[in-house]
């Protein structure tokens, strides 16, 4: 595994006494990595990204970038990374253009870098327009604009696909990748849907209830989910199928027509699909049921 | 250091540009003389004995006073509440907090802008006091502005008086803005204690009270009390370096940012 770009260690953080939001976090982010930080609503994701801009006090732990403690090097550390926390922070009454140019005053960067930005995010055509006007997708792809202005080195995106709609979701996806591919950027993106990091992370971190229940690269996550998945049959005949496949598999239940068992393999599941045929079962459907981050969390706080 | 420090504040100047508190700045310093152009107008009997010898101090006189007691306090907490309204509005603390700046920076480059707009509207106040007695004397020929001369001296030395005058304002809404997300908190603050300033303001020792220093720099009836006027100018300076200092600390140690 690369060194870690973004590390905490012990990290907790409470709002409240005795309220812990976040309990012993340690997140490690590989360099060039595309760091999906998952876990449902309320889990402690946003607490943890905010923790890391500085936006809130540390109250107990190390957060360290770039091998930096945050603390001692804000300024340094802050100006090699672009961030998104939330719904997109812009200021509606300007242009975009006007947007990225408060904001490159700030980073002081070359007046060159927005048109760059601008066509990154394929907003060229509305630059001029005021974003009061602009759609949900459009100020998301603004805010990734204004992040990447400076050419940072991180990204940190607090879900940058919440409330889009599945074009503006693939989009924003897409660029998320793009990003990482083509520019080596690493990026610690947060989504409270498994499906959705799975599609792009090459990294995957699970909190729930402000601890870190899994991390490790996408591959891991998949042999663990596989591992817990299903095999679901609908047949004509439970007890027939039942006398044929004892031999091979253990049953987990039968609901109705249906019968529930682990799931191995592809060739597994085709050969046990074959026995069944040949001792006439009729098979109506064979599915295998992926388990949602739901299910992953009971699996994985059971082990 | 001073190079981004000026960086920002530029910044700052672009996202104040066609705000609520940019345009309040500019219809708002054009209102009191306005209504003064008209009455100039419709009352020309009355005005024009009275403006005969030395039209120009009696109008910017009449105009400041119209002015200083409520609407220039007025003006300075709606102004102050509305620039740093800017960035609540737009939920965009967050981002101004995760960009390399320092929070002295933060701090202090908003302050600027709010003084900025401050003394904005002071000489266009006093502009559109020329532009709209000018105006009145085309329509009415009998008043006698083109005949004497503007007194600059006078309109440069009351926009220094009163702008120290509020010095001490300025601080105190800054912090409150900054410490509420909601709009009308400053405002109503700002609004009470302008008001209270006005109740008590027999008391003897009025030079306490910071809402109350553009009236008293500006009444004459306060200069006739010996060491009054000075007192309370130290004090404008006094509120105003503590509160200003009280705000950033404020904003220094605060444990939730943006």
């Amino acid at each position: 595994m690369k060194p870690a770009i973004i590390e905490t260690q012990r990290l907790f953080f409470e709002f409240q006494r005795d309220q812990k939001i976040l309990n012993d976090l340690n997140l490690q982010v590989p360099t060039g990595s595309i760091y999906g930080f998952l876990g449902p609503n309320g889990a402690g994701k946003t607490t943890t990204l905010r923790l890391l801009l500085g936006l809130l006090k540390k109250q107990e732990g190390d957060i360290t970038l770039f091998g930096q403690p945050f603390q001692s090097h804000r300024l340094e550390i802050l100006r090699r990374l672009g961030s998104l926390i939330e719904q997109p922070s812009l200021y509606l009454h300007l242009t975009g253009k006007e947007n990225l140019e408060v904001f490159r005053l700030t980073y002081q960067c070359n007046r060159n870098r927005i048109p760059q930005v601008l066509a990154i995010v394929g907003l060229q055509e509305a630059a001029d327009k005021k974003v009061k006007n602009y759609s949900l997708g459009m100020k998301q792809r603004l805010a990734i604009a204004i992040a990447l202005l400076h050419d940072p080195e991180i990204l940190i995106l607090d879900e940058p696909t919440n409330g889009l709609d599945p074009n503006g979701i693939i989009e924003t996806r897409e660029l998320i990748k793009q990003l990482n591919r083509e520019y080596g950027k690493t990026i610690l993106v947060s989504s409270h849907l498994l499906a959705e990091v799975e599609k792009m992370a090459t990294h995957v971190g699970i909190i729930h209830k402000g601890k870190l229940l899994f991390q490790g690269s996408l591959p891991e996550l998949q042999q663990l989910k596989s591992k817990q998945s299903t095999i679901e049959l609908e047949v004509n005949d439970t007890e027939k199928a039942q006398q044929v496949l004892q031999q091979h598999v253990t049953i987990k239940h039968i609901n109705g027509t249906r019968l529930v068992f682990d799931y191995e393999s592809r060739e597994r599941s085709a050969s046990l699909n074959k026995l069944l045929v040949q001792h006439g079962v009729d098979v109506y459907q064979l599915a295998v049921t992926q388990n949602d981050l739901e299910n992953l969390f009971v699996q994985i706080t059971a082990q | 250091m001073v190079a981004s420090f000026i960086l920002n504040t530029r910044a700052e100047f672009l996202k104040s540009k066609k705000t609520a508190a940019f345009w309040l700045t500019v219809i708002g310093s054009a209102f009191v003389p306005v209504v003064h152009g008209i009455s100039l107008l419709a009352r020309p009997d009355h005005f024009v004995p009275a403006l005969k010898n030395d039209p120009w101090q009696i109008i910017i006189n009449n105009n400041w006073q119209a002015a200083t007691l409520f609407l220039l306090p007025m003006f300075v907490i709606l102004v102050t509440s509305l620039v740093v309204q800017i960035e609540y509005k737009n939920n965009t603390w967050k981002q101004v907090y995760a960009s390399p700046r320092t929070l002295a920076d933060i701090y202090f480059s908003k302050f600027i802008i709010i003084h900025t707009l401050i003394l904005f509207c002071f000489i266009l106040f006093n502009a559109a006091i020329i532009v709209s007695s000018c105006v009145v004397n085309l329509f009415q020929k009998q008043y006698t502005f083109f005949e004497h001369p503007v007194p600059w001296k006078t309109m440069f030395f009351l926009i220094g008086k009163i702008y120290f005058a509020v010095l001490a304002i300025t601080a105190i809404q800054y912090w409150i803005s900054l410490r509420f997300r909601n709009f009308i908190a400053p405002v109503g603050i700002g609004l009470a204690l302008l008001i209270t300033g006005f109740i008590i303001h027999e008391w003897d020792h009025l030079y306490y009270y910071p809402y109350m220093y553009p009236a008293i720099s500006f009444i004459k009836d306060f200069e006739k009390k010996p060491g009054f006027v000075a007192t309370s100018q130290w004090f404008d300076l006094a509120w105003f370096v503590i509160a200003l200092l009280i705000g950033f600390l404020d904003m220094l140690t605060r444990k939730e940012k943006g």
